[in-house]
């Protein structure tokens, strides 16, 4: 089953002598359960395929279909709606809210939603990604690599179509970093979640199911 | 809604220095428009007190002018009833006042006795009533609770009442009177028959004058006319006396407090002299109004520099949160949900802050009172600061009110930041 299935996508930025094709002609499908790496350099365009992806950034042609629903056709509002039950992010710097505890960051998209959390969900979340002695401090008082635990178990809580990760290791060292992604790769697979990984770093990128490499707004299959 | 609202609470907790600056704000503007609102509340109501109340101010006391001693001018019954078909106006009736001394024991008053109908006496509320009789043949006394100022002693010169004496005392005691001034001065003993209600510091008209039943007073002055002249009433150009009886003055009651300019206008059109409280009253009123305007727009500035102080907080507070906001709006937080955030903050510094001041306001009362008192002689508790419930109220929620519509554009400015600024942080 296709989880998203994006057909003919430009995103254009600026207009006359300075406009730059962020993303050219991208047709691209992901399946339900598999994970994606996106490879390529800075100023490639994988970050932009990735908010558009999520909902966060408009296109300028072509129609993104996230679980059989063509978001470039929504209204601002029903993409808040839409990115807070369908999409789990998870950002390189973390952004935890720094005056939540972990807990409450981590059930922020619930609570979002006005739904009350699934505790027993929640707990296991947190347990599989080591924070149950954390769950009352707040992000300040944990390091990096609790921080991104954190955060994924954030992206984890309400159960998305689509989890989109946007270089999550960037900000940690490589201990830290290959735990971290041990640690997303093994939730995603265990819940059987779906996983988009933008990174530059090939060594992780092989850690996914398939890997597409975007050089100046096209995309290529490695 | 319960999340956003924990997340705001949480926010303000965070930033305690400017949490507490920012109500340190609103708590000054606060106080300072309360404080000084209370004030001129206070000098309003102190003032007003010395005007008398409604029922005087609808009075209008009619007489002769000075210079236009015309026959057609003088007040008659004729004169009464003429005024009583004046539109507006409720009721009319005649005074007759004539001079005395009065002496009881060694204490003497210098005054007029005033001579009003029955039914206009018997509505002034009397300490004691028993000594009044029904079918008096000479007028019977009844005196301000003020008179007791008037009183003096024969040797110390002292007044009554600053001997501590009680004009209750005096009920039922045959005073040594003699009306007018001149050799048709009539001296007798009349009876105090009673004594107003009031305190001897609460002034009114009433209370330093000497009221009698006109009809007893007309009859018991015809009774002992000195050749034929009578005494109070006015001599035509050769001596001799009208054959109408002559008031002194005409009281005018007017139905409505607002139509008590129409009725003086009407009367002054017509030829008299008038005296009414109101116009004094209104003079004073706009004084006060001034004064009020003045001080609540000092007031006013402080209050609006408060929400100024608000709103560069929420502004800096939304500039420090950019990637804060960004990321819950990624997270799927709605444009509303964000503004409310602000907004709430923004009205809980107003609120908070009011309330506050109010507090703070009500102990700086107390103390202006108090040091009123001692500064300006007043009586004790006397209350130059008056916060009333509805001003405690309304300046709290004003500043609620001020406080939200300071967050407005920050608030409005976190809704437009797009979600991406989250991610660009990065």
């Amino acid at each position: 089953m296709d989880i998203v299935k994006m057909e003919h996508v430009t995103k254009i930025y600026g207009s006359g002598d300075t406009r730059v094709w962020a993303l050219d002609d991208v047709n691209l499908t992901v399946q339900k359960g598999e994970s994606l790496a996106v490879v390529g350099a800075s100023g490639s365009g994988k970050s932009t395929l990735l908010h558009v992806m999520g909902g966060v950034d408009t296109v300028t042609n072509g129609k993104v279909i996230v679980d059989d629903r063509d978001i470039t056709t929504l209204k601002d509002e029903e993409m808040s709606v839409f990115r807070r039950r369908k999409i789990g992010f998870v950002f390189q710097s973390y952004h935890l809210i720094p005056v939540l505890t972990v807990e409450e960051n981590i059930q922020m998209p619930i609570l979002l939603d006005h739904k009350k959390p699934d505790r027993e969900y929640i707990d296991h979340v947190i347990e599989m990604l080591g924070l149950k002695d954390r769950r009352k401090h707040l992000p300040n008082q944990l390091s990096g690599g609790q921080q991104q635990r954190a955060a994924i178990a954030r992206a984890l809580a309400n159960r998305p179509s689509l989890i989109l990760a946007d270089e999550p290791t960037g900000a940690l060292d490589s201990t830290n970093g290959n735990e971290v992604m041990a640690l997303l790769q093994d939730s995603v697979k265990k819940l059987n979640q779906t996983l988009v990984l933008i990174t530059h770093n090939i060594d992780l990128a092989r850690e996914a199911d398939r890997i597409v490499r975007i050089t100046d707004g096209k995309l290529t299959e490695e | 809604m319960k999340f956003i609202m924990h997340l705001t609470i949480q926010n303000i907790k965070r930033r305690r220095v400017r949490t507490i600056l920012t109500l340190l704000g609103v708590m000054i503007g606060v106080v300072a428009v309360v404080s000084l609102l209370s004030l001129g509340m206070g000098v309003k109501r102190e003032l007003l007190q010395g005007y008398g109340d409604d029922a005087s101010i609808r009075q209008i006391t009619v007489q002769t002018p000075e210079n236009n001693r015309n026959k057609k001018m003088l007040l008659t019954d004729h004169t009464i009833e003429k005024l009583a078909k004046l539109d507006k106006v409720a009721n009319v009736y005649p005074r007759y006042e004539v001079f005395a001394n009065i002496q009881v024991g060694q204490y003497t008053a210098y005054t007029n006795l005033v001579g009003i109908p029955a039914e206009q006496l018997s509505a002034i509320a009397l300490t004691d009533t028993s000594s009044l009789s029904e079918h008096a043949r000479k007028p019977e006394m009844v005196i301000g609770n003020g008179m007791g100022y008037m009183f003096f002693h024969d040797n110390t010169m002292t007044s009554y009442q600053d001997g501590n004496g009680d004009l209750n005392a005096w009920i039922g005691e045959k005073a040594k009177v003699s009306l007018g001034l001149d050799e048709n001065e009539i001296t007798d003993r009349l009876t105090i028959a009673g004594v107003m209600q009031g305190d001897a510091d609460e002034f009114s008209e009433q209370s330093q004058s000497i009221y009698c039943d006109i009809d007893v007073l007309r009859a018991y002055l015809k009774k002992h006319a000195a050749q034929g002249n009578v005494l109070g009433q006015p001599l035509d150009k050769n001596g001799n006396a009208y054959t109408s009886w002559v008031y002194s003055s005409v009281v005018v009651e007017v139905g409505k407090m607002e139509d008590v300019e129409f009725v003086v206008k009407k009367l002054q059109d017509m030829g008299y002299q008038t005296t009414n409280m109101k116009e004094y009253r209104d003079t004073a009123m706009r004084t006060v109004r001034m004064l009020e305007l003045l001080l609540g727009g000092i007031g006013l500035i402080s209050f609006l520099v408060a929400a100024i102080g608000i709103s560069n907080t929420m502004t800096t507070a939304v500039y420090d949160r950019v990637a804060e906001i960004g990321t819950l709006k990624v997270l799927g937080c709605e444009k509303r949900e964000l503004m409310a955030m602000i907004l709430l903050e923004a009205g809980i510094y107003g609120l908070v802050g009011g309330a506050c001041g109010v507090v703070l306001s009500l102990l700086f009362g107390k103390i202006i009172n108090r040091i009123a008192v001692s500064a300006l002689l007043l009586e004790a508790g006397t209350k130059i600061a008056v916060i009333t419930p509805k001003l405690a109220l309304s300046a709290v929620g004003m500043a609620m009110l001020l406080g939200t519509i300071a967050g407005y554009f920050p608030s409005r400015w976190a809704a437009k930041l797009s979600p991406l600024t989250a991610m660009r942080r990065d």
